[in-house]
């Protein structure tokens, strides 16, 4: 027959319908591991993100180094196959390079591979498409020390009167070695007047310092107390790595009053019914008003006392992040174990400081239907007693 | 008559002048630092919004700030800050809006910083400054705050734009149909790639054997391919399970449509004898940057 003499690799079109509904690319991004300035027994780390647009399903992604010289210097916080799940549409991969104290000194060039397969079966008489993304990695490895960053970034903090100035710099360290500026130089003007300078400041001494190719924020202060007036000024900051000037910004600094650049008050503190029912819980809200300059981390302290002013129990919330001039507000659910006076005692805890407290006397009494339950089994209990002891009591007068 | 005339003049002028408390000791606000401008990653064949954010300060209070505009561009890009808008290398217009958990406003207690965030959907296809030909540049962000008196002075951040090695291909599977024992494909199946990232492509391919229910399945090689509708044997590139570069045209988009697309076309040979039953395999389409 005719028939037999073909082999049907069907291309079932309504299977493929069902089978070849999602269609997603697939990337690499940033696609290049590059660094020129590696030291023998030097490292760094650089995060690729695989990316898609479509993502509906899990992807089962393999990654390979190809078998250049370095293979067994680069390594990530994945595994050689990994699964990229449904709804991701970026994720990130980290890849460590890890250059041996014996390296020899040149270019080492090569690939790293990331295949995604939806591990769909293909349509009979169908090779399905596997999308892969080549990232390439380009190291040098030297014997030079490198001194190379950028100041990226920085931030001159609001302060109290009194207080050091304080300075973040956000840096990028592009060379081999860690790196802090030299000297950074601040300048403070008045707003009116950008000419008189008020103030100067050096900063040379540096507790922190960006390791080899790191991006990190660095903090910084004065030595000297700042004792200008509360209000803002003007200020110019220019950071030097010897003689170099790397960046010179203007910015404002802001000084505050003593106490009041972190500060909050408990606004207040109610219990939903100061009659608390036995093992029901029952709604307690405080509500905590950031009147500060900066955002806080708060959290709510409650004691609870009972009439002898004995400490029978303790309640700490999870931190809540309030903005200047925004309120925190706390919803904790109490639960009485006893009847009796209680007294309720709250603060709130921020920036290491302490609120004002506020108080609530509460009463855990048993409700009417408790209380008949309660009296019920009373009864009950009695009767059973009085029952037991009567068999006893024949049982007893029947063997003696 | 006249007198009163130049009397309504310079009355009129005074309550100009004094009427607008803007127009008389309005200083215009300035962007500056401390900012944020750090782009990670880009999404394969969609925007991906990019944020700058930045302090903008009014000498007269963070409250007379009535908003920014941005400016995006490669930082070598011809015209600079007045750049012409296109998705590869300059975004213009971009909007900011108010950040209070950068830098709040507070009001009324002499409060001269606010925060701002600009932030532009950026094509899948932008210009890369990491790698390939744009790497000795990078990628700026221009903000310029205003008040009720216009806009003050700009100020420029820089990042660097990653790039994005991305393809997609249409349709998802090659079918090859129905094919008699012992023959070759009677019309090639075309496959089109499509750069869905921000860098020139090149591709790289490997395959497995079609893998039949019963009785022999077809090895690798039997599926042959090439860039044109080629003939079977003569100009065909035999897959292989090691991965083979095949040149192809797939420059850098500079638009999300047409898209930057090739086709492969692909054909197998049948065995003569011993298959059984509908088959099925892989091929793996790999990009690779070929700069």
């Amino acid at each position: 027959m005719k028939f037999k003499k073909f082999l049907i690799i069907g291309c079932i079109i309504f299977g493929c319908s069902l089978a070849c509904s999602v269609h997603a690319g697939f990337g690499v991004s940033p696609s290049d591991v590059n660094n020129y300035n590696l030291l023998p027994e030097s490292s760094f780390e650089k995060v690729l993100y695989l990316n898609r647009s479509d993502a509906e399903q899990s992807l089962f992604i393999s990654m390979t180094v190809d078998d250049g010289l370095v293979r067994d210097w680069i390594t990530s916080d994945r595994a050689d196959h990994f699964v990229m799940p449904a709804g991701a549409i970026s994720f990130p991969v980290t890849i460590k390079v890890n250059v041996p104290v014996d390296a020899e000194m040149g270019n080492y060039r090569g690939t790293i591979k990331f295949v995604a397969n939806t591990g769909d079966p293909a349509n009979p008489g169908s090779a399905q498409a596997v999308l892969g993304a080549i990232a390439k990695y380009n190291l040098k490895v030297t014997n030079t020390n490198i001194t190379d960053y950028r100041v990226e970034s920085m931030n001159l903090l609001r302060i109290e009167k009194g207080e050091p100035l304080s300075l973040s710099l956000r840096i990028r360290n592009l060379g081999n070695t860690a790196v802090a500026p030299t000297r950074v130089h601040i300048d403070i003007m008045s707003i009116a007047d950008a000419e008189n300078i008020l103030e100067s400041h050096d900063i040379t001494q540096f507790d922190e310092s960006v390791p080899a190719f790191m991006k990190t924020e660095i903090m910084m202060h004065t030595a000297e107390n700042i004792n200008l007036e509360p209000k803002s000024y003007r200020a110019e900051v220019t950071v030097y790595q010897d003689e170099k000037k790397l960046r010179k910004e203007k910015m404002i600094l802001e000084i505050f009053e003593v106490g009041s650049l972190r500060q909050g008050i408990l606004t207040g503190m109610e219990l939903k019914n100061n009659l608390m029912e036995i093992d029901k819980p029952v709604s307690l809200t405080a509500e905590f008003k950031n009147t500060g300059h900066e955002s806080l981390d708060s959290k709510l302290l409650l004691d609870i006392y009972d009439k002898n002013n004995r400490l029978v129990g303790k309640f700490q919330s999870e931190p809540v992040k309030t903005q200047p001039t925004q309120t925190a507000v706390y919803d904790v659910s109490l639960m009485p174990r006893k009847s009796g006076e209680y007294i309720i005692k709250g603060v709130v805890e921020y920036d290491g400081k302490v609120s004002e407290g506020k108080e609530i006397n509460a009463s855990g009494f048993y409700s009417t239907r408790s209380l008949v339950v309660v009296i019920s089994l009373g009864i009950v209990n009695l009767l059973l007693l009085i029952g037991l002891m009567f068999v006893s009591k024949k049982v007893f007068a029947k063997r003696f | 008559m006249k007198t009163k005339k130049i009397i309504y003049i310079i009355v009129s002028i005074a309550i100009l002048i004094f009427a607008d408390p803007v127009s008389a000791d309005n200083n215009l606000p300035y962007a500056g630092e401390p900012s944020s401008f750090v782009i990670s990653s880009l999404q394969e064949g969609q925007t991906t919004p990019i944020t700058c954010t930045a302090t903008l300060t009014d000498p007269d209070g963070c409250e007379e700030i009535t908003g920014a505009a941005a400016v995006m561009f490669r930082s070598n890009i011809a015209g600079y800050t007045n750049c012409a808008a296109n998705g590869r290398n300059c975004y213009r217009n971009i909007s900011c809006s108010y950040n209070p958990s950068f830098d709040p406003c507070e009001s009324g207690v002499g409060d001269l910083t606010v925060g701002y965030d600009c932030v532009a959907n950026v094509q899948f296809y932008v210009d890369p400054t990491d790698a390939g030909q744009y790497e000795a540049t990078d990628w700026s962000c221009e903000v310029t705050p205003a008040d009720g008196g216009g806009p003050g002075s700009p100020a420029i951040f820089n990042a660097e734009m990653p790039s994005n090695i991305a393809l997609d291909t249409d349709p998802l599977e090659i079918a090859y149909g129905t094919i008699p024992l012992g023959e070759i494909s009677a019309t090639a199946a075309v496959m089109s790639v499509i750069n869905s990232g921000n860098r020139s492509l090149d591709i790289q391919l490997s395959g497995t054997d079609m893998i039949c229910p019963a009785g022999t399945d077809i090895p690798v090689g039997n599926a042959q391919y090439n860039t044109f509708d080629f003939e079977y044997d003569v100009s065909g590139l035999t897959l292989t399970d090691t991965l083979a570069t095949l040149t192809m045209e797939l420059p850098q988009p500079s638009d999300s449509t047409p898209t930057v697309e090739a086709d492969t076309f692909w054909e197998l040979q049948m065995l003569a004898t011993g298959v059984s039953g509908s088959c099925s395999g892989e091929v793996v389409f790999n990009a690779l940057a070929d700069d």
